[in-house]
């Protein structure tokens, strides 16, 4: 999984336009980072990125570069 | 009375509030992007919901007395009445007992209530089912029913957009006909997740008259209070996408059953996104599979037998059907049947769904 496909995901799911998360993002800074999102991204990441997240792993991330790493070290 | 071979469901009809409470009326309220990304993600468009003073047992006798007239059931017939709900008439006494009496059934019948939420209906089959096959009864009414939207916050999007409110009766008979009836069931807890679906001031753990009902509001503007429902979402998302592929699979092992047996998979239906998940987990093809969601939302307990119901009224239940039915919620409780149905098939109970006081 590539950084650049775990930022598309998340302007899909923040309804972003396309290109404009870089991946250095703070997840709280991101406007509606919510409990929906969090969800979404659980989805996401068992359909895409063959991984399985929890809300307690991604509710430990601060940003999307350590949701990045969460997502390798679960696929690893 | 005689110990019979199984039981067979005879008839299943739902009753629905007739109030819609659509997403443009919760876009008013909670903002039209947020609703469209929860519709997109729920694949609810529009729910029912029971005005203050319709209950859940209201409901249920609703469904009930349709089925009885539609399928022309003597009501003297019934002996025994499981009524399933979170949201009942009272906390004493059960109120199976009150519907009992509003259903005018005889007496030498038996009525009581099971406490459980979205995983319920398998449950109830299986209590009811025991009880006909043992010989201590021959003709049970399930009634599965909830009015959630009573016990959530207006100010919860997180719940007030899924959740919906029903009742369905599900008509269960002794059988003797061989290779008819349930299959059988499985049932599963794991009780440290209760705290993720749970009404924190209610029962006597913490009495509601002793715990005000603070209002908070969390991180993503959920507004909540001890009084009203509480829902870890991702926590029950990993649970459901998770747990519940794993259980079909050890009830598909138990009965030594695979897929490729079934002819319709039936699962609660809470979020249209994740039973898309589970379908494909399972891999259960498009021709197996149906949703009963968009303009009802999540109905609890009200959910599997409604889209049981559904399901047959749309001709997708056909004679000599194999069908696996998966219910899971809070608790957190699952259960799953799977049935086995005749070479004939009734005709399903076409009778309007909308609740008429």
């Amino acid at each position: 999984m590539t950084n650049a496909k775990l930022n598309n995901e998340i302007e899909i799911i923040l309804g972003a336009s396309p290109g404009s998360i870089k991946g250095d993002e703070k997840l709280n800074d991101l406007g509606n980072w919510d409990s929906l999102a969090v969800v979404m991204l659980m989805a996401a990441a068992a359909e895409k990125f063959d991984c399985e997240l929890t809300g307690e792993a991604i509710a430990s991330c601060a940003t999307i570069a350590d949701l990045a790493l969460l997502i390798e070290r679960q696929r690893a | 009375m005689k110990n019979t071979m199984n039981s067979q469901i005879s008839a299943v009809h739902y009753c629905l509030p007739s109030e819609r409470l659509t997403n443009e009326d919760l876009a008013k309220r909670f903002g039209e992007k947020t609703v469209a990304s929860i519709s997109r993600m729920s694949g609810i468009v529009e729910r029912r919901v029971a005005r203050p003073g319709v209950t859940a047992a209201d409901l249920a006798v609703c469904a009930a007395e349709r089925l009885l007239q539609e399928k022309k059931i003597e009501r003297d017939k019934i002996d025994l009445l499981v009524f399933a709900s979170q949201t009942p008439d009272y906390q004493i006494p059960a109120t199976s007992c009150i519907i009992h009496n509003r259903l005018r059934l005889r007496q030498s019948c038996a009525s009581f209530d099971i406490n459980l939420g979205c995983s319920a209906y398998p449950y109830t089959l299986a209590v009811a089912h025991g009880l006909l096959v043992s010989g201590a009864a021959r003709t049970a009414l399930v009634l599965n029913a909830d009015t959630i939207s009573h016990v959530l916050h207006p100010g919860d999007r997180s719940l007030v957009t899924l959740h919906g409110d029903a009742a369905a009766a599900t008509l269960l008979e002794s059988t003797n006909e061989p290779d008819v009836g349930f299959v059988g069931f499985h049932f599963g807890t794991d009780g440290a997740g209760a705290k993720h679906i749970l009404i924190p001031a209610s029962g006597t753990r913490s009495p509601r008259g002793e715990v005000d009902a603070v209002e908070t509001t969390d991180d993503n503007g959920n507004i909540s209070s001890p009084h009203h429902l509480q829902m870890n979402g991702a926590a029950v998302f990993h649970f459901s996408l998770y747990k519940v592929p794993v259980v079909i699979r050890e009830a598909l092992d138990k009965y030594r059953l695979r897929i490729d047996d079934l002819d319709l998979v039936l699962l609660h239906q809470a979020n249209r996104t994740m039973d898309d998940m589970i379908y494909k987990a399972l891999k259960v093809p498009l021709e197996k599979q149906f949703y009963f969601i968009e303009k009802v939302g999540n109905a609890a307990g009200a959910s599997t037998p409604m889209l049981l119901a559904e399901a047959w009224r749309q001709g997708r239940l056909r004679p000599g059907s194999k069908c696996l039915i998966a219910a899971f919620g809070n608790g957190l409780s699952w259960g799953i049947t799977i049935i086995q149905w005749p070479g004939v098939l009734g005709q399903a109970v076409q009778a309007a769904v909308d609740y008429i006081e």
